[in-house]
């Protein structure tokens, strides 16, 4: 049986907690603010990106790049965003989980894959786990920038260039709204223009060519899509974070009360105990 | 008074200007070029440099990055990884990014890392642009 003493002290340590997730509640609301912010400001350059290369890719053949063409696969490359630290949820669980769940879909069909993991939680999940990680980027998320975007499209373009990976995937968790975040699963490269609805085309006058424009602009378009990619993500995160926070914190409330009703019926019983034993005592005396 | 036709610089971060104007002009990869209303539709590069455009008989410029422009009968969209209005510019800062930049880019080898080094010397170029406009 707890003591008086214990529940006071466990009542104090709940209280801390719940001060605590308060806290990370707020911050997260706050960094959502700004990733929302981030991602709307964004948001025009990809989509004029995808309007120009809309009518410059339906206009040329799928050999014309090797970005475009369609080869049989062997080997896989799997881009797995995940946050840098825990305490948001199902957040990580889940994008592991679906990650495992491909390697053995692609597994099944005969095709091997590796992993470029973006975030430090998907890093530590499979680095005791038996799937190649090619190239890694911790601790980036508090800072997206477009030349991050640049760089880890580097990693992987040159691999897929040379042949080594006939396909490139993106794992991330895209941004809803502050409750809603969803799984989603994209083949990067190669593009195939029909999947992306290129159809339309505007007359233009080229300068230089049309296979140089393309050339140049294909690594770009694939750069803007790992950086929106990036930026959903983390604004999953912070929302994924505010809604665990918001739970953790009522959960709190809730065992605070459930412990100072148990603190003050102890504490009651104790009082009651005393009174009957004084009672006693002084029915004794006048015997 | 000329006419007027609609100009957006958008960048990763957002669009930094949406604006009519009288007259655009881009630095482009085939040189630098002018945009008035009723030009060709036309793709082009931009590479770092110094974009202008003129409203009411003044030039406003920017320090642009590496990008591309589409040009429209009655618009002109550029897309730039980034971009720097001139009142914006803390000339000592681009100085000092300068100098840092120069000895950065003696350290990198263009022939074993070439998309860094032209990351860095991408960087310069915008950053001579900063300093060229900086008043």
């Amino acid at each position: 049986m707890a003591s008086l003493r214990d529940i006071r002290k466990r009542i104090a340590s709940v209280k801390n907690t719940q001060k605590i997730t308060n806290a990370m509640k707020m911050v997260a609301a706050a960094k959502l603010r700004r990733a929302e912010e981030a991602i709307k400001a964004g948001r025009p350059f990809a989509d004029k990106m995808r309007e120009v290369l809309m009518s410059l890719a339906a206009r040329t053949n799928p050999g014309a790049h090797p970005m475009l063409a369609v080869s049989p696969v062997k080997k896989a490359l799997l881009i797995l965003v995940t946050a840098d630290r825990g305490l948001c949820g199902a957040f990580n669980t889940s994008l592991n989980r679906r990650a495992e769940a491909f390697v053995k879909e692609m597994k099944a069909k005969g095709v091997e894959v590796e992993l470029l993991t973006v975030g430090r939680k998907g890093n530590d999940y499979f680095r005791r786990r038996s799937v190649p990680i090619v190239h890694k980027f911790s601790n980036v998320m508090g800072n997206i920038t477009y030349d991050l975007a640049g760089d880890i499209c580097n990693a992987f373009n040159e691999k897929f260039m040379a042949g080594e990976h006939q396909e490139v995937y993106i794992l991330y968790n895209s941004f809803r709204s502050a409750v809603t975040q969803i799984l989603t699963l994209r083949r990067l490269l190669p593009i195939t223009p029909e999947e992306e609805g290129w159809k339309h085309r505007r007359a233009y006058l080229y300068e230089p060519s049309e296979e140089e424009l393309l050339n140049a602009l294909l690594p770009r378009y694939i750069q803007v899509q790992v950086f929106a990619g990036l930026l959903d993500s983390v604004a999953s995160e912070h929302g994924a974070r505010m809604t665990a926070m918001e739970a953790a914190t009522s959960n709190a409330k809730e065992m605070i009360y459930k412990l100072t009703l148990k603190f003050n019926r102890l504490r009651q019983e104790s009082i009651t105990t005393e009174l009957m034993e004084i009672v006693g005592g002084a029915e004794a005396l006048k015997g | 008074m000329a006419q007027k036709f609609k100009v957006e610089l958008v960048t990763p971060k957002g669009v930094v200007l949406d604006k009519e104007v009288e007259e655009v002009i881009a630095p482009g990869i085939m040189g630098e070029f002018g945009v008035l209303i009723g030009h060709t539709p036309m793709l082009t590069f931009i590479k770092p440099g110094v974009l202008s455009y003129l409203e009411n008989d003044r030039f406003v410029k920017y320090a642009v990055g590496a990008g591309f422009c589409e040009v429209l009968k009655d618009a002109v969209n550029v897309l730039v990884v980034e971009a720097h209005p001139a009142d914006e510019i803390d000339k000592n800062q681009a100085n000092e990014d300068l100098v840092r930049l120069e000895k950065e880019i003696l350290e990198v080898n263009a022939v074993e890392n070439p998309t860094e080094y032209e990351r860095i010397s991408d960087s310069i170029k915008v950053t001579r642009a900063k300093i060229s406009i900086a008043n």
